[in-house]
Order: C-alpha cells, then sequence, then structure tokens
C-alpha cells in the first residue's frame, strides 16, 4: 500500500483558512468488477466486494464525466443504459460540491443489479489516481483522471473491450496519445446517435436536458450580474445560508420539518414542528418561498399579529388556487373566530425532494409560439412548472412526465424538464400508467419483466414436468399432509400464501398456521430476491396487479394449492379448550391442501349448512367440524385481544366489477365484511405476533418487526366532535378505553349502521401509520402495535406478496437452525443483511416507502374508477365521445342516498356508502351566492305529494340569496330568503343539515383538462326517509345490490337509466331482486333462530347475502378480471 | 450539509483503507541523547516523540516508595500539532486524563519493585494530531521504556477500534474520530493476551462491543510486530557496534 498525502486549503466558519492534511493509501487490490476480467482467480473474487459485474457480452463500457453525470443524471439512469463505469472522482466531486441528491441518483444506478453498473475507485487504485498539479484546475486534474481510468481499464482487459468516456466538456483531442490503450470520447449527442439512433425517448431526454436550467447555471449567473437581487414581481425572498439556518433551528428559533401542502386547499401548507409548537401553517406562495411539497424547509414564523387559522373551505376549482394568493384577507377576516395557529414563513430549504411529477401542458398554451410552456402537475400539491419544449403541439392532451431542475427567485414557477410522454390525457392505460409513476412503481414492474436471469432461478412447472418436492428435502421437514389443511381466500385467488389446520387431540386442540415457503425458493440475494427487495410488495389495483414474485412462484409453486404437496413455514400451537396456548411450534413442513375455499363457502360452513356450492360433499363433511372449531378458538382468542384494547376499525373498500365486451365497469360493490375475514385475520394475526416474539428473541438489534405508534391526541377532534353530535363522548386515553368507548357508541346507535361505519372511519384516519422497523433501531417501548393491542407484531404470513414475509421467513429460519436465542455464534447460519441493524433499518425502511406508494396507489386506482363509473352514469347514451361536452344539462342525472360525513365553511362531503365515495357538496359558490335545491327545502309530507305527481324537477330549482349559518362543524342551517317563500308554497324556512344526517345527492363529475376528473355532489334533498329506510333495511338488508331504493321517485330515475342505457345497468335490480330473494326466504328464518348468541347476527349487520344468492355467483360468469382483495 | 460518508459501499473508508486495515506505522528508538530513553512513533499522520527518565531519584520526597518505583507521566500536545492553531494549558483536564491513562496502563507491566525509592519519569509530546493520540502515546512510551532499560513483563501495544457506520473499524483517524463515532481503546500485553487498559468514548451497543475489543485486539498484536522489529533492529545496530 503506498500512502500520499492529500494537502489542500479550507476556509473555515470562521473566515481563517486552514490547511488540511489528509492522508491517502493507494492500493493495489481494487478490482476491476468486470467479469472478463483475464487474472485468475478474478480480481474481484480476491477481495470481499457487494457490487453487481459488468457483464461479459458488453460492446463497450462507459465512464461518463463531470459535466455529464451532473446535468444528465437522468439519461444515465435509464435502463437502457448499461455497463457504466463511476468513477470515484466524479461521486467524490458531487459529494464535495453538494449535489447529494445527483449522487445518491448514481449510486441507485450502480446498486441496481439489473443495470450491471458499478463504482470503480479510483483515488485509491495504485497507478490510476492522479495528483493535481501547480496550476491546474479541477476539471482539468478530473478528467486526467478519467483518462487515467479508461486507459487502465483497455490494459486490465488487454484491450478486449473499447471504453467509452462521456463529456459534454472535453473532446477527443484532450484525451493524449496512447497506442495500447486507445480510449473514445464522445459526446452524449454522438453516443446516442450511434449506438441509439432509433431510441427516441433517449434522444428527446437529452434534448430536453440540455435546454434545462439547472440551479448551478442561476449561480453562475447571479456571479455574473449581482444586480436584480430584489424581484419585488415575484414577492419571494433570498435562503438565509445554510449556517444560519443550522444555528436558527439549534436555538428554536427557526423550525425545521417537512413541508406539505393541504391536498383540499392549496393556498395552505404546514410543517409538523416539534412537540412544543405543534403544526406550523405556511400560507400564500411568497411565505412558501418557492418550496414545493416534501422539501425538508426551515421556517421562521412571524409575529402573532398575522397567524391564522386553517381553511376549512372545501376548494372549489383544481386550477384556482394557482394563481395567487389573491384571497388572503378574505382568510383572515374569516378565520378570527376559530383557533389560530402558528405561522411562518420559509427562509430556506434543507434538501429538495424533487421527483418526476406526471403533467399536463395548460389548455391553450400550445397555439402560443415561445419555447417555454407551463405544465399543470397531475397532483394538485405541485405548483405549475415552466419547461421548455420546441413543439408544443404534440404535447397538447398529452400526460407527460416532467421534472423541476430550479426555481431561481425571480421566476414565479420552478424550471423544469420534459421527460417523456405517457398519452393522451383521460385514458385509462394513460391514467393507470400516470398513477403507476406518482408513486414510483418502477418501470420493470408495471411490464411484469423479471430478467432472464431471475427466470433461469426458477424451478421447472411444466404440466408435462410438474414440480415435486424433492425426497432429500422430505426428511428435513415435518410431514403435515396427513392433517387436514385448507385455505379461505377471496374467490379466484390465485396467490394463496396461507393455509389453516385444526383438530382436536384429547381435550386440547391443535392448530396449525401454514404459510407458503418462499423463502425456500427465492434465495437471499438471488436475482429473484434482489428483484422483489426493490419492488417491495405486490401492488393491486382496481384491474390490474403487478406482482412482486415471477409467476412461477406467485401463482404456482409457492401458491398452497389443493391437492397438490407443497413446501410451507408452519407454526403449530397446542392449545387448551379455553384456547390458551400451551405450546408453540415453528418450522418447515411440507403440506397438501384438503380444499381452497372461498370466504362464503366458509362463511356458508359456518353457518350450519352442510354443503356449501363448490365444494364436494364430502370434504364438506370433514371440513365443517374444522371450521366450526377454528370460528370457536379464534373468537376466544379474538376476545381476548378485544379485551386488552384491540381496536375494530374500518376503511370503505371497493371492488369492481367489469364488463365482459369493452372492460367497462358494470358495478362497484363495497367490500363485505364476514365473520370469516374476522377468523381468518385473527389466525394470521396470532401467528404474527408469535412469529414476531421469537425471532426478537433471535435478532435483538435486527429483528424486522411491525409497529403502530399510539396516534397523537389532537388527531382524534374530529372524531371527538362527530360523537359530540350524537351525543356520545368518546374516550382516547388509551386504545383499550378507545374501542370500549366506539364499541359503545356502536351498541346504542346499532340501528345505524352508516353512522358507526363512519364513526369507525374517522377513528381509523386519527391513527398513526403502521410501520416496518428494525428492532435494534428503536427503543423496546415502541415495539407495540397500538391497532392489534400486541406487544410484538411483524408480517409473516403473505410472503408472496410482501418482501417483508420474506425476510422474517428467513430470520425465524435462522433463529430455529441457530443456537439458543440471544446468542451470538459465528456458525449461526443468519446471513449478513438479517443480522445488521443497521442494513435492516435500510430495509425496513425501503418496505415502508413501497407499502405506502402502493397502497396511495391502489386508493388512487379506485378513485379513477369511480370516476370512470360516474361518467358511464352520467352520460347520456348515444354520446359515447362526449367527454371534451361540459354541458351539465346533457347529464343523466344520478342519485345517491348518502350521509354527511364532513362540515365545511362553504358546504360538506358526503360519503356514499354504497360506492365508498366521499365526495364534496357545495352550498356558497364560488362568486358567493349560496344556494339551495328547492326539493331540499320542501316539506316531507310536500315532497311526497310532488313526487308522486311523477318526474319533477325540483332539484334542478335552484333557491338563490339564502343566508348560511355553520358553527363547530357540526351543522349547517340554511335561510332562504322571503320571496322564495312567497314564490314557493309548503317550504320549511330553514334547512337544518347536521353531520350524519342522510341526504340524497346527485353524483357530477367535474371535467377537468389538467387534472383527473374529479366526483363532486349536488344536494337534491334531505332523506326524509332516513330512518324509515334504516329500519327497512334492517329487515330487507338484500332488497337493493344494485341500488338502493330511497323513496318512490327515487325508483323512476333508477328506472329511467335503466330505460335508457341497458348497456350500463346489466341487471336492472328487478332481476337481481327476483335472483337474490328466491334463496332469502329461508335465509330470513334460518336467522331468526341462529341469532340468539349475537347481540346482532353477522348477516345482518353487514347486509351479508347467502353464499349461494350472492352476486359472486351471479357475476361469476362474467368475471374476466381478477377480484382483489386484501385479506389478513 | 452533507455527512461525509465514512465507509464508501465498495468497502473503502475515507483514506482508501480496508475497515480492518491500519495506518502506517514508522518508528524508531534513541532519537534523544538527553534522555535515558526515548522513541519517535509516526501513527499514519500522528507522530508522538516519547523521552523517559529514570529511574531516578524522587524529586517529591513525600511521594517515594520505599518498596517499589513511582511513576510519572506527563502529556503534552503541540499548539502547532492540528491544522488550527491552538494552545492548551497545562492543566487541561483533558491531558491529565489522558496522562493518567497511560500511568495506569504501565504501573502493572513496569517491575517497579526492582527500582525502589525512585521515579521514572515519561513525557509524552504530540507533534501532529490525526486521530488515536492514546495508543500512538501507549505504543511509544513502550519503545521508550525499553529503549531506557526499564524492566518489564511485556511490550504494551495499544490500538483504537470503532464502529464506523456498519462495520467495525481498526485505527480510526480525525475525521472518523471527530464524526462522533464510537471508539474502544485497549492496551494489551501480546504474549499473554492480558488487557491493562480498555477506554471508550462515546457510546457503543453492547452486542457490538465484542466485535469492537477483538478487531482492536488484532490490531494491538500487529502493532506489537512493527514495534517489535524495530527494537529489535535496535538492538542489532547496539550489538554490531559493540562488536567493533
Amino acid at each position: 500500500m503506498l500512502r500520499t498525502e492529500n494537502v489542500h486549503f479550507r476556509k473555515t466558519n470562521k473566515n481563517t483558512v486552514v490547511k488540511r492534511v489528509r492522508e491517502v493509501y493507494l492500493r493495489q487490490d481494487i478490482p476491476c468488477l468486470s467479469s472478463q476480467c483475464l487474472l485468475e482467480p478474478q480480481c474481484h473474487q480476491r477481495v470481499k466486494v457487494e457490487s453487481s459485474l459488468l457483464s461479459t457480452d458488453t460492446p463497450y463500457f462507459l465512464i461518463p464525466d463531470y459535466s455529464v453525470a451532473l446535468r444528465y443524471v437522468e439519461l444515465l439512469e435509464q435502463e437502457e443504459l448499461t455497463n457504466i463505469i463511476f468513477t470515484e472522482t466524479i461521486l467524490q466531486r458531487l459529494q464535495n460540491e453538494d449535489k447529494s441528491r445527483t449522487y445518491k441518483s448514481l449510486r441507485q444506478v450502480a446498486k441496481d443489479p439489473r443495470r450491471r453498473s458499478i463504482v470503480f475507485s479510483n483515488e485509491h487504485c495504485e497507478g490510476v489516481s492522479v495528483a493535481r498539479e501547480p496550476s491546474e484546475t479541477l476539471e482539468h486534474r478530473d478528467w486526467r483522471a478519467l483518462v487515467k481510468v479508461a486507459q487502465w481499464y483497455r490494459r486490465h482487459l488487454k484491450q478486449s473491450v473499447p471504453v467509452i468516456l462521456l463529456s459534454e466538456q472535453f473532446t477527443q483531442q484532450d484525451c493524449g496519445t496512447d497506442v495500447d490503450a486507445a480510449v473514445t470520447v464522445m459526446s452524449l449527442k454522438e453516443y446516442l446517435d450511434q449506438y441509439w439512433p432509433s431510441s427516441a425517448v433517449l434522444h428527446e431526454l437529452l434534448g430536453s436536458l440540455k435546454e434545462a436550467i439547472l440551479e448551478e447555471d442561476l449561480i453562475s449567473q447571479s456571479q455574473d450580474s449581482v444586480v436584480s437581487k430584489k424581484t419585488a414581481s415575484t414577492g419571494y425572498q433570498e435562503y438565509k445560508p445554510m449556517s444560519e439556518l443550522e444555528a436558527g433551528v439549534k436555538s428554536e428559533r427557526f423550525f425545521q420539518g417537512v413541508m406539505r401542502v393541504r391536498a383540499n386547499h392549496r393556498d395552505q401548507a404546514f410543517i409538523r414542528g416539534d412537540s412544543n409548537i405543534g403544526e406550523i401553517v405556511i400560507v400564500g406562495p411568497e411565505n412558501r418561498n418557492r418550496a414545493v411539497h416534501g422539501d425538508i424547509v426551515v421556517v421562521e414564523l412571524l409575529n402573532k399579529a398575522s397567524w391564522v387559522a386553517p381553511s376549512t373551505h372545501i376548494s372549489y376549482n383544481p386550477e384556482e388556487i394557482h394563481t395567487a394568493g389573491d384571497d388572503d384577507e378574505e382568510v383572515s377576516n374569516q378565520h378570527h373566530l376559530r383557533e389560530i395557529k402558528p405561522t411562518g414563513r420559509v427562509v430556506g430549504i434543507i434538501s429538495r425532494n424533487w421527483q418526476p411529477y406526471v403533467a399536463t401542458l395548460q389548455e391553450g398554451s400550445e397555439k402560443d409560439s415561445g419555447s417555454f410552456h407551463l405544465v399543470l402537475p397531475l397532483n394538485a400539491v405541485i405548483p405549475k412548472i415552466r419547461i421548455r419544449h420546441h413543439d408544443a403541439k404534440v404535447l397538447a392532451n398529452q400526460r407527460i412526465v416532467v421534472r423541476i431542475d430550479s426555481w431561481p427567485i425571480n421566476s414565479q414557477y420552478p424550471n423544469g424538464h420534459y421527460v417523456r410522454s405517457l398519452g393522451p390525457a383521460h385514458n385509462l392505460d394513460t391514467e393507470i400508467s400516470a398513477i403507476l409513476i406518482e408513486h414510483g412503481i418502477s418501470v420493470s414492474q408495471t411490464t411484469q419483466g423479471f430478467s432472464d436471469g431471475s427466470l433461469k432461478e426458477m424451478p421447472i412447472n411444466t404440466p408435462e414436468k410438474p414440480w415435486r418436492p424433492e425426497p432429500a428435502e422430505l426428511t428435513k421437514r415435518r410431514d403435515l399432509r396427513k392433517h387436514t389443511v385448507f385455505s379461505i381466500d377471496p374467490p379466484n385467488c390465485q396467490d394463496i400464501d396461507d393455509a389453516i389446520s385444526i383438530r382436536e387431540i384429547g381435550g386440547q386442540i391443535e392448530f396449525g398456521v401454514h404459510i407458503a415457503d418462499v423463502s425456500y425458493f427465492v434465495k437471499e440475494n438471488s436475482l429473484t430476491d434482489l428483484e422483489a427487495r426493490a419492488r417491495g410488495t405486490t401492488v393491486y389495483l382496481s384491474d390490474r396487479r403487478f406482482d412482486m414474485l415471477p409467476k412461477v412462484l406467485s401463482e404456482q409453486i409457492c401458491s398452497l394449492r389443493h391437492h397438490v404437496d407443497r413446501y410451507a413455514m408452519s407454526v403449530m400451537w397446542t392449545l387448551d379448550s379455553e384456547a390458551n396456548v400451551l405450546s408453540t411450534w415453528f418450522g418447515r413442513s411440507i403440506i397438501r391442501s384438503a380444499c381452497e375455499m372461498e370466504y362464503e363457502q366458509a362463511q356458508g360452513l359456518l353457518n350450519g349448512k352442510d354443503v356449501v356450492p363448490g365444494v364436494d360433499a364430502k370434504l364438506c363433511k370433514t371440513l365443517k367440524p374444522a371450521v366450526v372449531l377454528l370460528a370457536q378458538t379464534m373468537r376466544k382468542v379474538r376476545a381476548r385481544r378485544m379485551a386488552s384494547g384491540g381496536l375494530e376499525l374500518e376503511s370503505s373498500e371497493v371492488k369492481f366489477k367489469f364488463k365482459e365486451e369493452d372492460g367497462g365497469i358494470s358495478d362497484i360493490l363495497p367490500k363485505q365484511p364476514l365473520e370469516v375475514h374476522q377468523i381468518i385475520e385473527e389466525a394470521m394475526v396470532m401467528a404474527n405476533s408469535y412469529v414476531a416474539k421469537r425471532i426478537y428473541d433471535g435478532f435483538r438489534e435486527s429483528a424486522m418487526l411491525r409497529h403502530h405508534p399510539p396516534p397523537i391526541e389532537s388527531h382524534f377532534k374530529m372524531l371527538l366532535r362527530a360523537a359530540e353530535s350524537r351525543g356520545f363522548t368518546i374516550d382516547t386515553s388509551s386504545n383499550l378505553a378507545l374501542a370500549t368507548s366506539l364499541r359503545d357508541c356502536a351498541n346504542k346507535s346499532s340501528d345505524d349502521i352508516e353512522f358507526i361505519k363512519l364513526l369507525k372511519t374517522m377513528a381509523t384516519m386519527a391513527m398513526s401509520e403502521a410501520s416496518y422497523i428494525s428492532s435494534g433501531s428503536k427503543p423496546v417501548n415502541e415495539y407495540a402495535h397500538y391497532g392489534l393491542a400486541l406487544e410484538f407484531y411483524t408480517h409473516f404470513t403473505s410472503p408472496i406478496r410482501r418482501y417483508a414475509d420474506v425476510v422474517v421467513h428467513r430470520q425465524l429460519m435462522a433463529c430455529l437452525l441457530g443456537t439458543t436465542p440471544g446468542e451470538k455464534t459465528a456458525s449461526a447460519p443468519a446471513s449478513d443483511l438479517l443480522k445488521n441493524g443497521s442494513k435492516m433499518e435500510q430495509v425496513a425502511d425501503h418496505l415502508n416507502y413501497k407499502n405506502r406508494e402502493s397502497k396511495l396507489a391502489q386508493k388512487d386506482s379506485t378513485e379513477l374508477f369511480q370516476t370512470l363509473y360516474i361518467l358511464q352514469k352520467t352520460r347520456k347514451p348515444g354520446q359515447e365521445n362526449s367527454v371534451d361536452d361540459d354541458d351539465d344539462d346533457d347529464e343523466v342525472p344520478f342519485t345517491e342516498t348518502g350521509i354527511i360525513s364532513e362540515i365545511r365553511e362553504n358546504g360538506f362531503f358526503v360519503f356514499v356508502p354504497r360506492f365508498g365515495i366521499k365526495g364534496p357538496v357545495y352550498l356558497k359558490e364560488k362568486s358567493g351566492d349560496i344556494s339551495v335545491p328547492l326539493s331540499a327545502l320542501q316539506e316531507p309530507a310536500v315532497a311526497k305529494a310532488r313526487s308522486g305527481a311523477g318526474n319533477n324537477k325540483d332539484h334542478l330549482t335552484l333557491i338563490h340569496r339564502c343566508q348560511m349559518d355553520t358553527d363547530l362543524m357540526t351543522q349547517i342551517s340554511v335561510k332562504v330568503p322571503q320571496e322564495a317563500l312567497v314564490a314557493h308554497q309548503g317550504l320549511s324556512k330553514t334547512l337544518q343539515l347536521r353531520l350524519f344526517d342522510k341526504v340524497k345527492v346527485a353524483l357530477r363529475l367535474k371535467k377537468s383538462h389538467a387534472h383527473r376528473h374529479s366526483i363532486y355532489m349536488t344536494l337534491i334533498g334531505l332523506d326524509h326517509e332516513g330512518i324509515a329506510s334504516t329500519s327497512l333495511r334492517a329487515t330487507a338488508p338484500r332488497v337493493a345490490p344494485g341500488r338502493r331504493l330511497v323513496g318512490n321517485n327515487k325508483q323512476d330515475e333508477v328506472k329511467r337509466i335503466a330505460e335508457q342505457d341497458p348497456a350500463l345497468a346489466p341487471f336492472t335490480e328487478r332481476e337481481l331482486i327476483q335472483g337474490i330473494q328466491a334463496g332469502e326466504g329461508e335465509d330470513q328464518k334460518k336467522k331468526k333462530k341462529g341469532g340468539a348468541k349475537r347481540v346482532v347476527d353477522p348477516e345482518e349487520l353487514y347486509h351479508q347475502t347467502r353464499p349461494e344468492a350472492s352476486l359472486y355467483s351471479l357475476i361469476d360468469a362474467f368475471d374476466r378480471f381478477r377480484i382483489i382483495e386484501q385479506s389478513s | 450539509m452533507s455527512r461525509v460518508e465514512l465507509l464508501s459501499p465498495e468497502g473503502l473508508r475515507v483514506d482508501g483503507r480496508r475497515p480492518e486495515e491500519l495506518r502506517k506505522i514508522t518508528s524508531t528508538t534513541a532519537v534523544l541523547s538527553q534522555a535515558d530513553g526515548s522513541a519517535y512513533l509516526e501513527h499514519g499522520n500522528t507522530k508522538v516523540l516519547a523521552a523517559v527518565y529514570g529511574p531516578r531519584e524522587a524529586r517529591h520526597r513525600a511521594l517515594v516508595l520505599h518498596d517499589r518505583a513511582i511513576l510519572n507521566v506527563e502529556f503534552n500536545v503541540a499548539p502547532f500539532s492540528t491544522g488550527e492553531r491552538r494552545r492548551r494549558t497545562k492543566n487541561d483536564k483533558r491531558l491529565l486524563e489522558m496522562a493518567s491513562f497511560v500511568k495506569q496502563t504501565f504501573e502493572p507491566v513496569v517491575i517497579t519493585t526492582l527500582y525502589p525509592r525512585s521515579q521514572i519519569d515519561i513525557y509524552l509530546q504530540i507533534i501532529q494530531h490525526d486521530g488515536g493520540t492514546l495508543q500512538a502515546c501507549i505504543n511509544a512510551a513502550t519503545m521508550a521504556l525499553i529503549d531506557a532499560g526499564i524492566a518489564m513483563t511485556d511490550y504494551v501495544c495499544a490500538c483504537t477500534a470503532g464502529w464506523v457506520e456498519r462495520e467495525p473499524a481498526l485505527d480510526l483517524n480525525h475525521i472518523e474520530e471527530s464524526s462522533d463515532t464510537s471508539e474502544v481503546t485497549i492496551a494489551m500485553l501480546p504474549k499473554s493476551g492480558k488487557v491493562t487498559l480498555v477506554q471508550m468514548e462515546s457510546r457503543l451497543h453492547v452486542d457490538k462491543l465484542e466485535d469492537v475489543l477483538s478487531l482492536a485486539g488484532k490490531g494491538c498484536k500487529h502493532i506489537h510486530q512493527v514495534i517489535d522489529k524495530t527494537i529489535r533492529d535496535r538492538a542489532e545496530e547496539l550489538a554490531r557496534k559493540m562488536a567493533v
């Protein structure tokens, strides 16, 4: 090892110049990391490396220089470019110049095993490192270093592979001539022309990147001309220097946090300060001072006189707020009554979190001749972005991907550049790829492509050569093939990852949960494993899914299908008759599932049926006692967990039914909870918690656990107020207290299912987010799971679709094979990753991120399909291509009953349980006029009389100039002006709307050019039969699975829709009712008998249909798409 | 401000070493003719001069022990040793602490009972500072003691190891030390494997301690070889001179 010194001078904070001396050791063992290395053994085999290798069959290696790395990172990020050698020279320089974002992107590329790119530590490699000569510029030294690297590679590999140096700054002349190590220098343009002449994406990207204005350009500009320091036009201010910010944050003069823009009111952003100050509001673009949603910012508080309360408006228009903070005075006028929050101003930015954004060109902008255009990001919390593109016509009405480059002080909007186009706006595929991009779901995941390398690792399973367990493996596993194992899943489930067995032996119960043994097939650090880790989770969208593992594993070999032998990881308990655990066994096993049951079939068996459709009668006989025993046991376990504070929470999930012919949506079904869901969930929770405890014993500092921190008290405000309005008090002091008071509410108002549902949803929203942690990274008292009331919890039961479970499986295996828990031995089979707390923490963070994004993507896709459904429903037949037709009068009214879930200052939100849609109802127009439809004001008696007269248009007649009053977020009252009372007789003077009132609304679609269409609603009237209809539903809950009937006039409308557009309503309700009522009579009888034990029969509680009478069997016929449902 | 990456994903530290590698050590003995024994040691960029006087008559009568010698250690850091010039007072607690560490390290190793009623002075001077001063001081002191011909049961070799980002790393330099890494210094008798000093800065998880300690132990063995070679070379040179 050669030792040299790196001497340089540096200015310190105190403005003194200090000489820094650093040692540099030059090594001989820096590997070339090329799989073509000619040495024997190859040089990367002599040292421990964790890196991918440059591939064998590449025509050339690429070495980008600093100018390329800085400006064209995105080009280097493109998956087409492989075999890139990143030199330490450019990486160090990026770090020194504080370009950590670029640095991280390059590291990411090098880390991705699919890219075959490496980092070469040339600065520490003997014979390659270059010392800076006196009076030589840094650029030239770095360039010489790169040339040296290129030449070294040529020599090292005996000139077998050409090396291309990519530079925008230097040319071939600057390279010098070396006969036996000739290096090619190319600019990016030359390179793309020569090697990727047909790839339009790369060329376009290069073009737009060239035009992008980066922050360093701004710096150099401002250095050139220090004139226009303060431009009054934008109102932005210069950021304070970093040292001042850091000092300010430490002295608590400033506050630091992630800035988030409110989605419902884009003029306001906030950061979470520390616990003393809570949330800090930032109002208006001037105060936001060029920070973008997601950036880590430093905020200075304004003086108390200008503090405001957060707005409670529902914003009218996604585009509106972008213009400027013109409604500031209005805001301050209105809010003096309400709770004032600390308000601040951004004075500096710690780090930017700019991502690729999906955007649309501003309408009409394509006609402008200039090359600068404004684009509206799809995500409304992101400001408009200024991009440069030579031909805007191409981009019109397209969804495009845009990145932000910089935000100069004198510019209203940030500068960005165009990356690529996704396709025409409002096209289903475009919108879905937009969702995927917004949530960072990688391209390789969306194309479903697994690399050839990872597919080669897969075991073979073809019809001719079905996969069979190996005899050698059989001896190592516990043979559970004699046990009756069954799985319960949603219909058509392909990736079955859990199965259950239960039996009674001599007064004791032997209960087993068997999980697909993915970790056996996916070896750690194999290509499949790396790919799965990168993907993190299987992403389920409403109409498709993106797998984490290749199909051959997820649907065949790992999936616990029936009648075949499958490897499993099992947890077996011995329970006494009171379901107390006597002993636990973990281990690998082999099972043969007897039956793939569906939830509804299992529920059927549980309800006392001897035979259920789809399951063989003989099998039913063996399964039935098992299911019943399972239910009994799990009820006890659940009751015990509930007693210790487990919460029963709710969220409104829906499923979509698709029409076979054109992929249209035929119906939206709310997810129907059955008792079996709870039972399976409980079994999984039990398995998860036992495994969590076990791996924590084995890996004190690196166990992958899932924790759920207790919620922040202030988040309960809405829930408390909501409950108060109904006269309930809710105790949120602990999870047990919360669970008890929620249950209390539920018992007292058991006739109003929607109210309870909504209350539980509110409670769910108040919860903190559960996340994966590595046990070493948090103190022990933070491991607990608040929602489930468990001390230890992890994810173990779905390894096919969650990577965390795979890690947990490996840790469990390592625990079982290792020695006594807690003791670390060198021979422990755990790999470095499993033992290393900080690495595990990284994995956990990555998985948390992936999980959150996949959930958000799922939510977005649900909303997308809901709007599509509304679009179908409101469009008149024969107007198929009237997307840009904005005329509201042409719409077919589509009315539903909803429940008021949130009251705001200018309207309220209505939740329509039927479709799981929540949308705003505006009472006050943007102009300030308050209007209410006539139908809402009519006395019930009048309304009934009038609706009896047939088609009336009352709901279209608006009463204007009303007065509105709201209080405490629980009710709105609207006063009707005198003249209206005269004009229409039989009007009540005021309209009272309270939280949880049932209302009739018409669902409408706000068409938007730049954003997704959004659903809003107009009030039609109070649901006068609200109470009546509840009781109606209680007695005949399944009358309208297709559509609920509210009043007679409703039926007329429904009928009209059905007549006008038969294709949209494949089953009129009469058909449905007929179909269903046949099976219903007997159900009702049975229910009366069986309902003695529980206060509310589960079926009644959840409007549950009998399996054989359910929509499943009716719609099975055209269930082309898989129904996706999140279980356990 | 981005934090310095102390350990790159390629497994190299800031100065290009791997985690288990020492810095370059060069040493000579008998550099001062005035002192009874002296040594100069460069440990990377940390440079230490050690001088041993004694055994000689104790300066203060009151301190004299009738059955053995007393050890006196003085430790000093040159104001020019770091990039920024800084003068320390003689009573700097940090310096006194360091001196007492050295003293405690050597008390069980030097066979003081051979020199009753006397005093052995060890003067340590840091000339250049780049992390790991304690280990360098102890190593230099060992060499100076041997050079002075004072009876010891064994060499004393000291070495630091710390937890850098995700791995135990040997022999931290100044950059690594200053970014709040936990650091353990141990002094060891390489032949018997006995440890005479363990000192730790900042916090370290107890599960990591064993890894760090064993790495530091390995470092000590390695340093022993380097020091031993210098001593033997010096002895050979002396022997040659005497033969002439």
